[in-house]
This record gives C-alpha cells, sequence and structure tokens, in this order.
C-alpha cells in the first residue's frame, strides 16, 4: 500500500507555518505544469518564479521528498504542494508514465540503499579505539564524581535555595559534564535548572530529577554488578553514543508501524524531533529521534498518524524504548489495534517497567475506550471501570478531545508516566485523530 | 504519596540542619532501608539520596488509579442536522488560516442556510473565536448544533451557544443575542419588536437603549411614533438623538412637520419676466432663514456652531432643513415635477449649493425614484445616491465619470453591493494595478461579494508600469484567483 495522508498529516509535515501556507497554495492544479503518479512515486513539474519549472518527486514507499527549488527547508513547500493536491484530488493524477527525472532519482535511492546494506567498516585500530575508550571511562568517572559532590552540597544545604541560583549556576556545572565527555549528565544538569520553580510543587519534579541523576551516576559506577541490559541504559544515560551503523547490523522488528505522536523541542539551534510509534503487529511501542542541526535537512519525514510499514532495531535496554529505523519498506497498512483495557493494566505495567528502569521517563499507552470528565475541576481519563487518571496539559487539547467524544468512550493514546498522561491522540470512526 | 511528602520536606531544608528521620517510611521499605542507615561507607547526605530514590521507585511502581466510577459527564444529545461535506470543512480551514473574514461570514451563511453543521473536531476552534467575534456568535451557535452547546456547558466563554427560546435570548442572553433576537422580530412584525423593547425598558442603561434603537431602521412607520416621542424625554443624550434620528425616518412624524412647515414659509416658486417682459421664467426663491430664533433652531435640532468650513450659516440651517424632509414634500409644495425642481435648483446660485442637502434627503429616505433623476437631470455622481441606483445605472455613472478620478470611482465601485460587470472589473484592475500599494490585498478581500468568477481571466491583462510593482501586483492578483478560488469551493461544497 502506498502512502496516503489526510491534509492535517501533511500540514503537521510541514517544517513551519510558512510552507504549510504556501504548501497550501500550490495545492492548485494551476500551479503545476505536469503531474503524475504510480505505485512508487508522486511528481510533478511546478512553474516557479524562473523559467524552468521546479520538478518536485515524491518516494510514495518509502517516504522522501526531492525539489529542484532552491529551498532549504524540508519537505519544501513544493513537496507539501504536490501531497495536499493528491489529497484533495487524486483524480487528475492520470499519468502514470515517470519523466526520466523520476526515474533517475528512483534509481539514485535504490542504488544507495544497496550500497549502504553493503557497506564494509574500515579496518579499525583495536589499540587505539582501546586506548581513547579507557581515556574516556577515566574522564567520566572523574566527572561523576564531581557531580555526586555537587549534588551532595544541594542536599546538605537543601533545595529550598535553588530557584535563586540562576540557570549559569546549572549550566557551569553542565559544562563541566561535557568537558567529562559525559553528555547526557550534562542534559540532565540543564533539565535541572529548567524547572520551573515558580510553579507550585516544583520541589517534587526537581526530587524527581536529581534522584534520576544520582541513580544513573551510582548505577554506572556499580554496574560491573548488574546485568547487561541495564548496563546499556546507564551508559546511554551518561552520554555513551550506541553507533546507529552498528544497530543497523542487527536484525530488527518489522512491523506496520503507526505514528502516534511527533514533540519538537529546541536547544542550542538543535532542533529534537520525538516521533512515538506503535507496533500493531508486535504491539512494541518505539522512540524515534531526529535531531537537526540549524541549516541542515531532516532525513526523516513521517508525520502522527502515518503508518508505515518498517523494520525497526531498538537500542539495547532493559527496557527497550529508543529506536532507529533501519529499513522502510513502503508505507504501511491500517490493521486493528490492541491496546490495554483500563488503567488498572496500564499501572500494573508501569510497575514493572519501573521495577526494571528506575530513572526511565515517560512513555506511551494505547488505551481503549476512555471518557474524558471533570474531577475536582481537572481533567481526567475515566475507563470502563470507572478508574481515572489525571490529564497533563489538558487546556492544549481537552476541546477537540471533547468534542470528538461528545462524552462517549474512545480508544486514546497517552504518552506519561505515573499518574498523570498526555492525550495525543484518539480513535474516531477508524481514523486516528492527532489532538 | 506522605512519605514522599517527607521526603520533600526533608529535602528543601537541607540534611545540615534537619536530619531524615527513615522510621517514617513504609515497612516494606525497612530492610533495603536499614541496610542503606548501616553503610558506614555512605556520607549523611548519600545516605538521604540513596532513601529518598528508594522511596521514590517505591511512589513510581505503586501508582493506582483514582476509583471514582461516580464521576460521570452527561452525553452529547445527537445531532438532528446533518454535518457539512468534508470539501466546505477543507474550505473553513483554508479561510480561518488565511484569516478571511469576510470569506468566513459567507461560509458560516451557507452553512446556517443548508442547515448543516461543522465537523466535532473543529467545533472548538469555531466557538473560540466566535467568543471573540460576537456578530458571528448566532450562526456558529446554529452552525455548531447539539455538540457546541454541550461543549459550552464546560467552558463558561462559550456560554453564548446555550439553547434558548427567543424569549430566554431576549430576556438573560449575551447584548449580541438580544440584539439578533431584536432584528428577527424587526423583521418578522416591527410592532411587536416594539413591544418587545416596551417591556423591558426600564430596566436598559442608556448604551443598550441607544444600541436598540439603531436597529428600528428597518420597517420603520408611523406606528413607532408613540413609543419614540416617548423618548424624547430621555436624559441620555445618546438615546434622545438616536430617537430625533429615527423620527425624521418617518414622514408623518411631527419633527419631519415641523420641517416642513417651516420649508413651506421659507421657500416658494416665482415667476421672473425676461426677454422685457414678453416671457417669464420659473424661480425658487429662498427667504432669509437667518432670522430664526434661538429657540426655534434648537427647537429643530438646528446646531449652528456646527458650521463646516465654507458654508455659510444660512446655508447652514438650509441644508439642515432640506435633509430633514423626504424629497417628495417638494414635489407636493411646489407643485412641480421632481426633475424640474432639481433644475430650477441647479440653475438657482444659491439652490445650487444645496443640492448635496437634497442628495442627502433622498439617501435618507432610500427614494430610488429621486436618485434616478438626480443622475438623469444633473449627470453629476452624489454618493449618497448611488447605493439606491438600479445595477446598470449604479455601472454607468460610475463607468463615465472613472476617469475624472479613478482612485475615488475604485473605491466607491468597491463600496457598492451590485457584482462588477466585466467593464468595471478591468477599469478597477486597472486602477490596482497601476496603484498596487493603495489596493492591496484587504481591500479586494472585502469586496469578495461583489467580484465575479470571471475577474481571474482580466487579472493577466493589468500590468504596473513601473518594474518595482509588478511583484507587489502580482501578489494581489495571486490572492485575488485564491479568493475567487475559495469562494467557488465554498458555493460547491454546499451546492453538490
Amino acid at each position: 500500500m502506498s502512502l496516503n495522508l489526510t491534509e492535517e498529516q501533511i500540514l503537521a509535515l510541514a517544517p513551519d507555518a510558512g510552507s504549510a501556507k504556501s504548501g497550501k497554495d500550490l495545492a492548485n492544479p494551476a500551479k503545476w505544469v505536469s503531474k503524475g503518479i504510480h505505485e512508487k512515486a508522486l511528481w510533478g513539474e511546478c512553474q516557479g518564479s524562473g523559467s524552468k519549472p521546479y520538478q518536485t518527486q515524491i518516494d510514495r514507499l518509502n517516504i522522501a521528498f526531492k525539489c529542484s527549488c532552491p529551498s532549504r527547508k524540508f519537505p519544501c513547500k513544493h513537496g507539501l504542494g504536490l501531497l495536499l493536491l493528491h489529497a484533495r484530488q487524486p483524480n487528475i493524477f492520470t499519468e502514470s508514465t515517470e519523466p526520466d527525472w523520476v526515474t533517475a532519482w528512483l534509481s539514485k535511492r535504490e542504488e544507495k540503499q544497496i550500497q549502504q546494506a553493503e557497506k564494509k567498516d574500515k579496518p579499525i585500530d583495536e589499540a587505539a579505539q582501546a586506548k581513547r575508550a579507557q581515556a574516556r571511562e577515566s574522564k567520566v568517572s572523574d566527572g561523576i564524581e564531581d557531580l555526586r559532590l555537587w549534588i551532595s552540597d544541594i542536599i546538605r544545604n537543601g533545595i529550598h535555595s535553588m530557584p535563586e541560583k540562576g540557570d549559569n549556576w546549572f549550566e557551569q556545572t553542565a559544562k563541566r559534564m561535557v568537558d567529562a565527555q559525559a553528555p547526557g549528565l550534562a542534559g540532565l544538569v540543564r533539565n535541572l535548572g529548567n524547572t520551573s520553580f515558580y510553579s507550585d510543587g516544583w520541589q517534587s519534579g526537581f526530587m524527581d530529577q536529581l534522584l534520576q541523576l544520582y541513580l544513573l551516576i551510582e548505577g554506572y559506577k556499580n554496574s560491573n554488578e548488574t546485568d547487561g541490559a541495564i548496563s546499556d541504559d546507564l551508559r546511554l544515560g551518561i552520554g555513551f553514543i550506541q553507533k546507529q551503523d552498528e544497530l543497523k547490523e542487527q536484525s530488527g522488528i518489522t512491523d506496520n508501524w503507526l505514528v502516534l505522536s511527533k514533540q519538537v523541542s529546541e536547544r542550542d539551534n538543535i532542533t529534537t524531533e520525538k516521533f512515538w510509534l506503535y507496533g500493531t503487529g508486535s504491539q512494541r511501542y518505539a522512540l524515534i529521534l531526529q535531531f537537526i542541526a540549524k541549516g541542515q535537512l531532516a532525513q526523516l519525514a513521517i508525520t502522527p498518524g502515518l503508518n508505515i510499514n518498517a523494520e525497526l532495531v531498538f537500542y539495547p535496554s532493559a527496557l527497550p524504548m529508543r529506536a532507529i529505523i533501519k529499513q522502510q519498506h513502503n508505507a504501511g497498512t491500517k490493521p486493528a489495534f490492541k491496546g490495554f483495557n483500563n488503567w488498572q493494566e496500564v499501572a500494573e505495567e508501569e510497575t514493572a517497567g519501573f521495577a526494571k528502569l528506575p530513572f526511565r521517563t515517560e512513555r506511551p499507552y494505547l488505551i481503549h475506550q476512555l471518557k474524558p470528565v471533570e474531577y475536582k475541576e481537572q481533567w481526567w481519563l475515566q475507563d470502563s471501570d470507572g478508574a481515572m487518571m489525571q490529564l497533563l496539559h489538558p487546556n492544549k487539547y481537552i476541546w477537540k478531545m471533547l468534542s470528538i467524544s461528545g462524552g462517549a468512550a474512545l480508544d486514546v493514546a497517552v504518552i506519561g508516566k505515573e499518574d498523570r498522561y498526555l492525550a495525543v491522540g484518539l480513535w474516531n470512526q477508524g481514523e486516528y485523530i492527532i489532538l | 504519596m506522605e512519605q514522599w511528602n517527607h521526603i520533600v520536606t526533608a529535602a528543601m531544608m537541607g540534611s545540615e540542619k534537619h536530619p531524615f528521620n527513615a522510621a517514617i517510611l513504609p515497612e516494606a521499605l525497612m530492610p533495603a532501608a536499614t541496610a542503606i542507615q548501616q553503610n558506614a561507607n555512605l556520607s549523611r547526605e548519600e545516605q538521604f539520596l540513596q532513601l529518598a530514590a528508594l522511596t521514590m521507585n517505591y511512589r513510581q511502581c505503586g501508582v493506582r488509579p483514582v476509583e471514582a466510577a461516580s464521576v460521570t459527564l452527561p452525553v452529547a444529545a445527537e445531532e438532528t442536522l446533518p454535518y457539512c461535506s468534508t470539501l466546505a470543512m477543507r474550505v473553513l480551514k483554508d479561510i480561518i488560516a488565511e484569516d478571511m473574514e469576510p470569506l468566513l461570514q459567507i461560509w458560516l451563511e451557507q452553512c446556517t442556510k443548508h442547515q448543516q453543521l461543522i465537523h466535532p473536531a473543529h467545533i472548538p476552534a469555531m466557538l473560540e473565536l466566535a467568543a471573540f467575534k460576537k456578530k458571528w456568535q448566532p450562526m456558529v451557535t446554529a452552525c455548531c448544533g447539539k455538540r457546541g452547546e454541550w461543549l459550552a456547558k464546560f467552558n463558561p466563554a462559550w456560554k453564548f451557544t446555550a439553547n434558548q427560546t427567543e424569549e430566554d435570548a431576549w430576556q438573560t442572553g449575551s447584548p449580541e443575542q438580544r440584539k439578533q433576537v431584536l432584528k428577527d422580530q424587526r423583521a418578522a412584525d416591527p410592532a411587536k419588536a416594539i413591544k418587545m423593547l416596551q417591556a423591558v425598558w426600564a430596566s436598559e442603561d442608556a448604551n443598550t437603549k441607544q444600541a436598540f434603537l439603531s436597529l428600528l431602521d428597518e420597517g420603520i412607520s408611523e406606528a413607532d411614533l408613540p413609543f419614540l416621542q416617548s423618548q424624547l424625554t430621555e436624559k441620555s443624550k445618546k438615546v434622545k438623538s438616536e430617537t430625533i434620528r429615527l423620527m425624521l425616518l418617518i414622514p408623518s412624524s411631527p419633527l419631519v412637520k415641523k420641517n416642513e412647515e417651516l420649508l413651506r414659509q421659507l421657500v416658494h416658486l416665482q415667476k421672473e419676466k425676461t426677454l422685457l417682459g414678453m416671457s417669464s421664467k420659473l424661480k425658487i426663491k429662498f427667504e432669509p432663514a437667518i432670522n430664526l430664533s434661538k429657540e426655534e433652531l434648537t427647537e429643530l435640532g438646528i446646531d449652528v456652531t456646527n458650521i463646516q468650513p465654507g458654508e455659510t450659516k444660512e446655508e447652514h440651517i438650509y441644508n439642515h432643513l432640506i435633509r430633514a424632509v423626504p424629497v417628495e414634500f417638494w414635489e407636493t409644495h411646489l407643485g412641480l415635477p421632481g426633475e424640474k425642481i432639481i433644475e430650477l435648483l441647479q440653475s438657482d446660485e444659491f439652490g445650487s449649493r444645496l443640492m448635496l442637502a437634497l442628495s442627502g434627503a433622498v439617501g435618507k429616505y432610500k427614494n430610488r425614484r429621486w436618485a434616478e433623476m438626480l443622475w438623469q437631470v444633473t449627470e453629476k455622481v452624489y454618493p449618497d445616491t448611488l447605493s439606491l441606483l438600479p445595477a446598470d445605472k449604479w455601472e454607468e455613472v460610475l463607468v463615465k465619470n472613472f476617469d475624472k478620478s479613478s482612485d475615488s470611482f475604485t473605491r466607491l465601485a468597491m463600496d457598492g453591493e451590485h457584482i462588477w460587470s466585466t467593464r468595471l472589473c478591468k477599469l478597477i484592475l486597472g486602477e490596482a494595478a497601476r496603484n498596487p500599494y493603495n489596493f492591496q490585498r484587504n481591500v479586494f478581500l472585502k469586496c469578495i461579494r461583489i467580484m465575479p468568477d470571471e475577474i481571474v481571466h482580466l487579472l493577466d491583462e493589468q500590468k504596473p508600469a513601473e518594474d518595482y510593482k509588478a511583484t507587489f501586483w502580482k501578489n494581489t492578483s495571486d490572492y485575488i484567483r485564491q479568493l475567487i478560488q475559495i469562494r467557488r469551493d465554498l458555493i460547491k461544497a454546499f451546492n453538490a
């Protein structure tokens, strides 16, 4: 089955609001000199301001865009416009013989995939590599001792003074962790500094993060005594990178994956995109991360609501969640999913998860038949047994959710942990709706 | 979890001042807690950190959902009307994204007219929009159906959708809802609208009274006079002035009669001998009005402190009086056909200076016959009367005069209600292309109801002479194309 996106999903692919708007303007047959489609690709020539029209093409099986326009945005407005036009008026795409420029691009993509598959690693100087690894371990250990003292000082003096410390105080420690080649710890220290000290109850969240940091460094110190899987989580938490090439050599899980949500954040000119996926066959959840430096093009173009058939390789973990897409075969089908039946099942899953990985963060859940309800001036999701969990940041989506449900129970996708969950999507008449 | 709260409190104070008492931890954690406390290699701070981490994980692993089966949410009632098409929803989303208010108005009108509903996922956005744009509240309420009404129960800002009878809406609705009820009632049964007003009048404030009075133009008649006359004793200047404005719209009102009476005394026909007495011609004679007493002027609502530059006091008084009487008065009073009266006024030096006031009266009393006569006799443009002309005459006025002031006539055409002909489109687009900075996108957006579909075929014919204006004009042209396309889709979506 080929790529078939709704307008909402296509617009969610846009890198910014301006591109979405321009894309919509281009979803007009008059703007396209030619357009065509077949099972593998969608293409068109868009008359821009230059003498030659821009050649826009979309790989429908592996979801990729290419355009001859000079835009640095990805996908560009022409790619979005062409997809939107196809979503709105599929019948006007009557041409099915691909032009040479489409053939050339598709062939090049296929060749590249084969080359990547055949790529052999260069011979490695193992002695030098071991020396470098040892030097790093030593630096990290020093950094961890530094961090242990820093945390102890905080506990000795009390966290009441944290709001007055200012960003710079946290940033200095974060920088020392970067120097100690422990970027994961640096990030966690920065997160501590980002605590919203003006909100009620900041102390509890701050302590959670501080203890997670402590568990990481303490766990890492004792990692010889733990099993192999959790030591991978500890190393990843400290900031040791698992090479993606190595991961890709492993076999993964091929499934129809539904993209549940995309969360975007930006720091130091690097945009981080978090894609939460659910495998409809394996019933597994996955997190794909994409980091985009300013001025660079994103490599991955997936959008919430999209179904992809792909092989995912998970990072080694006691509770595997983060993964990479090893291979994308084609756009996936929309099979039914099996989620959790009630909050009790979710709570049990949470308990099992924390038992394996006490410092883990949020994760997604698909839960059947939840109703939004108002209780003690807060919004909750209530299951068919009457049990409820509180919604996180409901003002962003509760009205849309309520309006679609009309008070009836719906299948819902949430992301969260413990007793707070962010609703990210729901199923309405068989369609996944992004909230 | 209580124990966690103790951890947080201890962390706030700091281990130096307030050492943590592990005895408060749950029984299940005691073996681990004891092991931590007995580990002599750990500092006091590390002991606390480990006890806290232990408690955190105990808390994380022990979360249970809140059992509250008694908490329920009422279910929304089933809709009785159909949802609008997917195309209609797509058009709506585009209109909102582009902030095209005039098109949104048309969309809502079409949706209401065809008795269709907005899809539930988009109801919150529409209610939010209507919360800030009160004029749309009645239509948005209708288009959001029972789901919108149900949803509004949870958001006080959307209370305007509450299902009310007309009576409820009139008694307890928002100001916009009440105005809408009055407007509808006035159109259906003008006398009943007055009764509705009389029933609540004493409890309304001056601003509301003024707003309600401003809705009575439609269907105004002699029957409204008793109610209006009772308002002349109102303290509020705003209410009084609105009342006078309305009374002046009723030819049989005492105010109009008073003005007519005075004009009867001041204006006569006079025969003047010409050609050494061999012939005579008619002339309008204006008696001096300057001698009117202050009391007389006040009674007639004439404010002599408000004389316009270049206007004499005499002219000011006559202008006021002429504007305040229906134009048919002149035919009855002077016993001449309208065309002749216009000719006489034009040919008289003083009379010609009163022509604008006369055209003002034509516009005010919406006298289409006189509007046409004015154009036929004078071939001059009187803006107040333009909207009263039939489409062909309206266009003739604009086209004939266009070159005299292309900017003004383009704006007059844009302010009109008649759909532009191809000839007019060309003139307007020509002017806009020559001066693209004066006629930007929003100007055309406001004209969406009067721009014909074929305007898109005429856009390429127009190009600015100067290169630097070309891009701006191209953007405006593209926008006009987009507007027409959205309108086409909108109409198609509701008429398929």
